[in-house]
């Protein structure tokens, strides 16, 4: 995948970042920060404010005939949370949860509220502030990947980050329909 | 400065429906013949801050129509207008009236509804008569216009409709009026030349004459116009004095027409439920035209006499009836059929506005015309869709609406004194883990005694905020048995008792409906006609009881009522016919046993069917809805004694008596009450019935066996079922078995819910958190029934089948 350098972008696509800044809704924020966590070697992030507690992985008790990456329900402090394997949402082979698994505990708003969930990534990598005007919108990839759910494109130090739009990757129903290549790039898929 | 007034809506409903039921109970208490003026007082009270709440908050609709109700009351106040129980009925009608309206703001919806605009029409009529005998005609000639014809009421007849409008416009000038040059008799000459007036009611709110100023307009006007000229046109007349009066304008009530789909699945017939009876019941409302629709009628050799293939198409022409009328009667039924009711009246005036507006348009450039009629097309577009969107709103609202309860605060300072209380052990707890050795350990012990105390006793009391008592539900009685007496003729006397015994807010509500439809049972069928009562040597006031108390964890609850009882050679006979029983089973059936049979899916005696309880509803859905708050119903009857009918209930959804049993690595809970016994599971007693189903002999039954590693793909510690153990449990009246590995501990769980984060789960209730703090998921047997599919239904049928096998077999060895 090719990250455009920074100039590049500053030419050629002002209209599309307008757009962005737009439609994220962030002009009153200058910056913004992103947890982000690292998955098969790509950085993802989301919005710090989603997130509600980062905990180690403990088991879950499995939910009867959920669906493979809904790895079951945890307690936390009395709230039931189910928890979910974001590797396996994306359609990335399994790896072993280990005592350093991380779970990231995320406050979800959807159309009935909001709801707590846990997701499973292999590590917590940093928090960054990152401005508006520095975020990409998500070319245009065709039919190979849904990308709905990303929010942006950013880079920071010459890595890219995959801003996640967790509001509309968590809704429960609909994550099953996310596999068969969305959101891989070709090392994964192939 | 502007402070956001929504904020406070919630409350304002709130407070107003409870102000509606002090009035409700106050109007029931009421004596025409013998007025309590305290009585009054407090109906007057209750409408009076209604009113003000609802101007406050610019329902004007609502302040208004309380308005007349307050002036009545205030009238009624001051022994200047005598009340007879027809009033009495007014005002009872009016109270849910305004339940409805306050309800239909709640939902975002527009307030006026058909009963509000008659019954304003009424009151209006009530006022201009009271003005007309107590002050006389001193002013009044002065005034009234030479146009005033007698308060004959005409209703548009239907041909009219399109292009002539009745309109409603309510004209209360303000005292200073007449000082701004403006005059009333111009005014409502003018209006005469835009058509024809129907009636012209003058109502004077005169002061003593002493007092009176004659530059002041003390006078208000109800004017019934018939035209076909636009609202605008009538608003422009007024258009000078519409600061200085308060004008409402309306178009008056013609017949609303109402169009309902009704698109039953095919098992609606085998809950007992009756489209016909429904459809008559919708009758009682006004004029009903019925379509059917054959469409999805298959050939006669496929076709199964108990189900029900047609659909309909209802067109209901009525004045009275209200969205709420209609979703009632079909409210039995929701869960088995498809409903859209629409009200085609709204259209209907999106469309004569249509032509008014073109018409208009039409006169003036071409070019504008185009673009009202456009203009207005979109605008019945957009009426339409609103108004097919507004049947499903309110369901949607409500399920959002967060609702809140008010504690007394007794409650409250208990609580506070717990956590006190619990604070104190903690701080102790923690000085003592400070600085811990070992002699001091009968110390922490006393402690963690005392902390468990307090957490029991914090528990209990949180528990206790959510408990109310149940004359909430009760309340609702007296008016019923009184409008239920009177639309029978029979004479009915209502006892309640323990209506301080406190019940959880959920299972509060969800008990209600249940409640209203026994005692309904029990007026209409139980309780006997007065003379049949004289003849059968009882007195002829007939008594219904209700009864409530704690026993044990439960709140029990008891109807009884002093009437005829159930017949059971007539129910005996009924279930034969209806094959849910065998003639040979028949001769064996204690009473018990008879009476339970009317909690039957399908079962109804024809005979015992009226417009009142014989919408054709079972008492089986009263079953269902009592066993899915864990509830248990019985009856007991004795012929011309009378019946009753006990309601056992838990004391709260929060809290559950659960077993424990583990499925491999995985522990469930059972709910207790389902679980009727546990067995080892022994391989004779095993019998495979085709489609690898099986089924387990008990005793004389066979029951179906469901294998919990199975349905929900776990790894069990062995298939065999040799090694498993079966817990049978008991779900809508069946007995099923379940396999699972081990039976672990019986203990009382916090039920949790799943869907707050997750969904709903096929087979599982909720969840809990066990003593270690793992999660465990609380089974639902008919979840896990429906799981296991069609495997299961196999095997019921085949075992109705076996009993006659086994007939058979006694009979060749006999």
């Amino acid at each position: 995948m090719q990250i455009p350098s920074k100039s590049d972008i500053s030419n050629s696509s002002v209209p599309q970042s307008a757009q962005v800044m737009n439609t994220t809704d962030m002009n009153a924020h200058e910056n913004d920060q992103y947890l982000t966590f690292m998955m098969a070697g790509e950085e993802y992030g989301v919005d710090i404010l989603c997130v509600q507690e980062i905990r180690g992985w403990d088991s879950a008790t499995p939910i009867p005939n959920a669906p493979p990456h809904v790895k079951g329900v945890i307690n936390l402090r009395g709230t039931i949370v189910p928890i979910i394997d974001l590797r396996q949402c994306f359609n990335m082979p399994a790896i072993s949860y280990t005592p350093l698994t991380v779970v990231i505990v995320l406050k979800v708003q959807t159309s009935s509220g909001s709801r707590i969930m846990g997701i499973v990534v292999d590590a917590v990598s940093d928090v960054y502030a990152l401005a508006a005007s520095d975020m990409r919108s998500v070319p245009d990839l065709g039919n190979a990947a849904n990308v709905e759910f990303i929010r942006s494109l950013v880079s920071v130090n010459d890595k890219m980050i995959i801003l996640l739009d967790i509001d509309k990757l968590l809704v429960l129903d609909q994550v099953p329909a996310l596999v068969d290549g969305a959101f891989t790039d070709s090392s994964i898929s192939g | 400065m502007s402070i956001d007034l929504s904020q406070f809506h919630q409350i304002f409903f709130e407070e107003s429906f409870e102000g509606l039921d002090v009035m409700e109970t106050a109007l029931m208490d009421l004596n025409p013949e013998d007025l309590d003026s305290e009585t009054i007082n407090t109906i007057f009270r209750a409408a009076h801050s209604i009113k003000g709440g609802s101007a406050t908050f610019g329902f004007t609709a609502v302040a208004e129509f309380t308005h007349d109700l307050e002036t009545i009351l205030d009238q009624v106040r001051e022994r200047q207008r005598a009340i007879d129980s027809e009033d009495v009925n007014r005002c009872l009608l009016a109270v849910d009236c305004m339940r409805e309206m306050l309800s239909l703001i709640q939902a975002e919806q527009p307030s006026e509804t058909p009963l509000s605009k008659s019954l304003k029409l009424q009151f209006a009529e009530m006022l201009s008569h009271k003005s007309q005998v107590s002050s006389g005609s001193l002013v009044s000639d002065e005034h009234h216009p030479s146009e005033m014809t007698s308060s004959e009421h005409l209703q548009p007849t239907k041909a009219n409709r399109n292009s002539l409008h009745n309109w409603n416009i309510e004209f209360i000038p303000n005292l200073e009026m007449l000082k701004s040059g403006n005059d009333a008799v111009r005014i409502i000459r003018e209006l005469e030349g835009l058509g024809r007036l129907l009636k012209v009611d003058c109502t004077a709110d005169l002061p003593n004459l002493s007092s009176l100023d004659a530059e002041r307009c003390y006078l208000r006007w109800h004017i019934e116009l018939e035209t076909s000229a636009a609202r605008g046109a009538i608003e422009e007349i007024f258009e000078w004095v519409a600061d200085d009066c308060e004008l409402y304008i309306k178009q008056a009530d013609s017949l609303d027409h109402w169009r309902i789909t009704f698109q039953p699945e095919n098992g609606i017939l085998r809950t007992g439920n009756d489209p016909v009876k429904m459809f008559s019941a919708l009758q009682d409302f006004g004029e009903l035209k019925v379509v059917s629709n054959l469409a999805d009628l298959p050939s006669l050799a496929l076709m199964d006499h108990e189900c029900c293939y047609l659909k309909w198409q209802l067109e209901l022409y009525s004045n009275t009836v209200t969205d709420a009328d209609i979703r009632d009667i079909f409210e039995w039924v929701e869960d088995e059929a498809k409903i859209l009711v629409e009200n085609l009246t709204l259209s209907d005036q999106t469309d004569a506005e249509n032509l008014s507006a073109v018409a208009l348009a039409s006169s003036s450039a071409l070019n504008d015309s185009n673009v009202a009629s456009v203009a207005a097309h979109e605008g019945q577009l957009s009426a339409l869709k609103s108004d097919t969107q507004s049947s499903k709103q309110p369901n949607k609202k409500s399920a959002t609406e967060s609702s809140s309860i008010r504690v007394g605060i007794d409650k409250i300072d208990n609580l506070i004194n717990m956590v006190g209380e619990l604070v104190i052990t903690q701080s102790m707890l923690g000085q003592l883990g400070g600085e811990f050795d070992l002699e001091r350990l009968p110390q922490l012990l006393a402690g963690l005694g005392q902390l468990e105390q307090n957490t029991r006793e914090l528990q209990e009391s949180v528990m206790r905020i959510r408990m109310l008592p149940i004359s909430f539900t009760f309340s609702r009685f007296p008016r019923m048995v009184r409008d239920l007496g009177q639309a029978l003729g029979k004479e009915l006397h209502l006892e309640m008792h323990g209506e301080n015994t406190e019940l959880d807010k959920t299972v509060m509500e969800k008990i209600g409906d249940p409640l209203v439809h026994l005692v309904r049972n029990a007026i209409d069928h139980g309780i006997e006609l007065p003379s049949e009562r004289l003849a059968k040597g009882k007195s002829a006031v007939g008594t219904i009881t209700l009864n409530a108390y704690h026993q044990g964890g439960n709140v029990v609850i008891e109807i009884s009522d002093d009437g005829k009882g159930l017949d059971k050679d007539l129910i005996v006979a009924k279930a034969i016919e209806k094959n849910i029983i065998t003639e040979v089973e028949a001769t064996t059936l204690s009473d018990e046993q008879a009476f339970d049979l009317i909690f039957q899916p399908g079962f109804s005696t024809a005979q015992q069917v009226s417009d009142l309880s014989g919408r054709g509803v079972g008492m089986d859905v009263v079953k269902r809805n009592i066993q899915a708050l864990n509830g248990a119903v019985e009856i007991t009857s004795q012929p011309d004694k009378g019946s009753q009918i006990t309601i056992r209930l838990p004391l709260t959804l929060a809290i559950l008596d659960g077993q424990l049993v583990r499925v491999g690595n995985n522990t469930y809970i059972f709910p207790l009450v389902s679980i009727v016994e546990s067995l080892q599971c022994k391989r004779e007693l095993v019998s495979k019935v085709g489609n690898g189903c099986d089924v387990f002999k008990l005793r004389e039954d066979y029951v179906p066996i469901v294998a919990l590693y199975k349905t929900f793909n776990l790894e069990p510690d062995a298939q065999d079922p040799e090694k498993s153990l079966l817990v049978v449990v008991e779900y809508d009246g069946d007995k099923v078995g379940v396999v699972v590995d081990e039976l672990l501990a019986q203990q009382q769980v916090v039920i949790k819910s799943l869907e707050q984060n997750y969904k709903r789960v096929e087979g599982v209730s909720g969840a809990t958190i066990l003593g270690d703090g793992t999660v465990a998921l609380i089974l639902d047997v008919s979840g896990i029934v429906k799981l296991s599919g069609g495997e299961f239904d196999s095997a019921k049928a085949a075992i109705q089948r076996l009993p006659d096998v086994n007939n058979l077999t006694q009979k060749l060895a006999g």
